[in-house]
């Protein structure tokens, strides 16, 4: 069942096009990448999902209904550029966020006790929040992003900003979450990131969805039937007479030989693999799956 | 709780329990009390020594007409101490001044007066007053005399007249009043005092949280959980209970000390003129302190809720402070206008700068409140106040679009051009 649905969505400002008729559907339980660089409409893309700004033109349907303001209450936001009051205490502050999210002041004290001794941070309660080192902020933040226990989560390049340990702890609350079945919305500009947490993305480049769909099947389609090959050998090993077979590039080292073979089919590669075998000693050998960035500049460069 | 009364708590909360605001509150009553008492204590209970004046008589009906007092001491001198005291300066200490009665003062008509230094301005009209009226009863007796009319001196006594000025205004209903203009202009011009500075101190107040939300990035956050509207509305109404707050406390204070001096000092030990302690008293009570204290309240909200308003939006329009600069422009020039024409209404409270300003709302808040004790026709008054609630509602409106367009506008340079957009378009 979907738990999102974006249907032709545009949004103009004043003097730009922020979206372009834009169709996304996520999934319950999905683990979503919203991919883009910076500029390319995400943020109004989520700010819409968060009932902050209006679509011009289409809708966005929340759980098969027309998204009204009291369902974001279902959703927890954790935006790219975070902030709290500088001046207030950090339990004050978290009880104030979880309030306006609806809870009451005991249930959001509870469930504050319990986020802040997970993230040991407990000690911090009674200090300002300009006390606090950015990553304790970040970890104060992302509990009031999940404290309120939404369904659906959206996480605007969460990673920023975090230090390696602390990345670790978010991604896996993020994968604890996929447990508990949510939805993560995962929007960023850095594409490696996405590609190893996310199921599911979309790419939007410029105002436009650029392509969706499964990670993995969006990969193969953009696989160019390339393998890489290493082995070892006395000499260089010819492979002209493979039909089918084309060397496009390779190099040796020290009698290591380096290859890059495109082949239209696995059938003639095996070919290849059975010459390696014949006279020398194969190394390694890996199909190239295209990176996420590789796919997004080659659908940008295409689109242009 | 609803999100807008979740907001406002913060807003309250967080100003209220800050050091500051007690301070301020504290320190405020004390500083203007200092600076309005100690003036006043000072030139009560200065000792500063009695005037010493040698006094040389010629005239022989003049016998003992002068009177030493608390300020000024008489003595009479022979002509030797006049010449010694003029020709050397031995006796420069002795003597203030020497005064010379001549022989033909009754033609005349003057006297000599001579010091070394010069003397308090009280010391002359003492002398004259004392002079004057000697020689006036010398004059009325020598016509007594000449005359010799019964019951003359009688008739000269009652020509005798010091004429008071009692003042009164008559109310639309037929009602006379005495009048105190005095009191009346002193307090119009606090009050009107008060809500400029309320205005600037609590419209910044509330563009400096806006700001401050802007710039941190909460705004991110709470805007999820809150309508802009609502973020906004919350804010300026907990701002201004801040305001109410201290405006309650000040007015507590004000009570228990005039109940601490009424109960413990009696009026003779502050050697103030009974008279115009019962002539202030008597014109608090003609002002009628419940009808000046509501209608200060409205103005004081209209103000802060017209000028606040405008203030977050361009708090929310800007990035960093510097910015606002030019956008404040428009609106503290009426602000300071309205501080100008205060002095200007404070003269003659009725003419037409006075009344067009008490209407038109960018300066009616401080023109109208200062005005209010002199007394204002109704149908200025009604006018004033629904223009103020009708412009009200206007810059609030204008202003929650150019708030919840701007609160989330990074980096981008704004001009009046661009917010008129903002207005237009959302």
């Amino acid at each position: 069942m979907n738990i999102l649905e974006i249907k032709d969505v545009t949004k103009r400002y004043a003097d730009h096009l922020a979206l372009d008729n834009i169709s996304l559907t996520i999934n319950e339980g999905d683990v979503y990448g919203l991919l883009g660089p910076n500029g390319a409409g995400k943020t109004t893309l989520i700010r819409m999902i968060n009932h902050i700004t209006m679509p011009d033109h289409g809708n966005i349907l929340f759980k098969g209904e027309k998204l009204r303001r009291e369902m974001i209450q279902n959703i927890g936001y954790l935006p790219e550029e975070r902030g709290l009051y500088p001046k207030m205490k950090v339990g004050e502050q978290a009880i104030y966020l979880a309030q306006l999210k609806g809870l009451d002041r005991k249930e959001a004290l509870k469930r504050l006790k319990i986020w802040f001794e997970k993230f040991d941070i407990t000690a911090w309660w009674n200090k300002k929040v300009n006390e606090l080192s950015k990553g304790m902020q970040q970890k104060v933040q992302f509990i009031c992003t999940v404290i309120h226990e939404p369904d659906l989560l959206i996480l605007d390049e969460p990673f920023s900003g975090f230090d390696p340990i602390n990345q670790q702890m978010l991604q896996d609350e993020i994968t604890h979450f996929k447990e508990q079945g949510k939805t993560i919305i995962f929007s960023t500009h850095q594409m490696h990131a996405a590609e190893n947490i996310c199921d599911k993305m979309a790419l939007i480049n410029q105002s436009r969805k650029v392509l969706d769909g499964n990670i993995n099947e969006i990969k193969s389609n953009y696989k160019t039937n390339r393998y890489q090959i290493q082995y070892r050998s006395e000499q260089e090993i010819n492979f002209s007479h493979i039909d089918g077979i084309e060397v496009i590039d390779s190099s040796h080292k020290e009698g290591t030989f380096f290859l890059t073979v495109s082949s239209k089919t696995k059938e003639k590669l095996k070919y290849v693999l059975d010459e390696i075998f014949a006279n020398g000693l194969l190394m390694k050998y890996e199909e190239i799956i295209p990176s996420v960035h590789e796919i997004f500049i080659k659908c940008v460069s295409e689109n242009h | 709780m609803s999100p807008i009364s979740l907001v406002f708590k913060r807003e309250y909360l967080s100003r209220v329990k800050k050091k500051s605001f007690i301070l301020v509150t504290i320190l405020i009553p004390i500083l203007a009390i200092a600076m309005t008492s100690i003036p006043a204590y000072l030139m009560v209970n200065s000792e500063s020594p009695a005037t010493k004046i040698g006094v040389l008589n010629n005239k022989s009906e003049l016998q003992h007409i002068f009177k030493s007092t608390k300020d000024i001491k008489y003595t009479y001198i022979t002509e030797e101490v006049r010449s010694a005291y003029l020709e050397t300066t031995e006796l420069k200490d002795e003597y203030d001044a020497i005064l010379v009665v001549p022989e033909d003062i009754l033609t005349t008509s003057s006297a000599k007066l001579t010091s070394y230094k010069l003397l308090p301005f009280t010391v002359s009209e003492n002398i004259r007053s004392n002079l004057s009226g000697a020689i006036s009863q010398i004059k009325v007796d020598q016509l007594v005399d000449k005359y010799n009319i019964p019951g003359l001196e009688q008739e000269f006594k009652g020509t005798r007249t010091r004429i008071k000025i009692n003042e009164q205004v008559v109310s639309d209903d037929g009602e006379q009043k005495d009048s105190f203009s005095g009191i009346a202009s002193g307090l119009g011009y606090v009050l009107g005092f008060m809500i400029y500075i309320f205005i600037f101190a609590y419209g910044s107040m509330i563009m400096q949280g806006v700001m401050e939300e802007k710039k941190n990035r909460v705004v991110e956050v709470i805007i999820t959980s809150v309508k802009p509207f609502h973020l906004l509305m919350g804010k300026i109404i907990g701002i201004i209970a801040v305001g109410l707050t201290q405006l309650l406390i000040w007015l507590s204070l004000f009570g228990i000390i005039q109940l601490a001096v009424s109960t413990t000092i009696s009026m003779e030990s502050l050697q103030i003129n009974n008279d115009i302690m019962t002539k202030i008293a008597n014109g608090f009570d003609v002002l009628n302190i419940w009808y000046i204290g509501s209608l200060f309240v409205f103005y004081f909200l209209g103000g802060v809720l017209i000028y606040g308003s405008l203030m977050a939006a361009i708090g929310a329009a800007v990035d960093n402070a510097e910015d606002s600069q030019q956008f404040m422009m428009p609106l503290t020039i009426p602000l300071i206008i309205s501080i100008i024409l205060l002095t200007l209404v404070m003269q003659s409270p009725h003419n037409s700068v006075a009344v067009w300003g008490s209407i038109i709302p960018f300066s009616s808040p401080i023109i109208m409140t200062a005005r209010i004790p002199f007394g204002v026709p109704v149908w200025q008054l009604i006018t004033s106040m629904s223009i103020l609630i009708i412009f009200f509602i206007l810059c609030v409106w204008i202003a929650a679009k150019i708030y919840s367009t701007g609160i989330l506008m990074y980096g981008k340079k704004i001009n009046f051009k661009e917010i008129w957009k903002w207005i237009r378009y959302s």
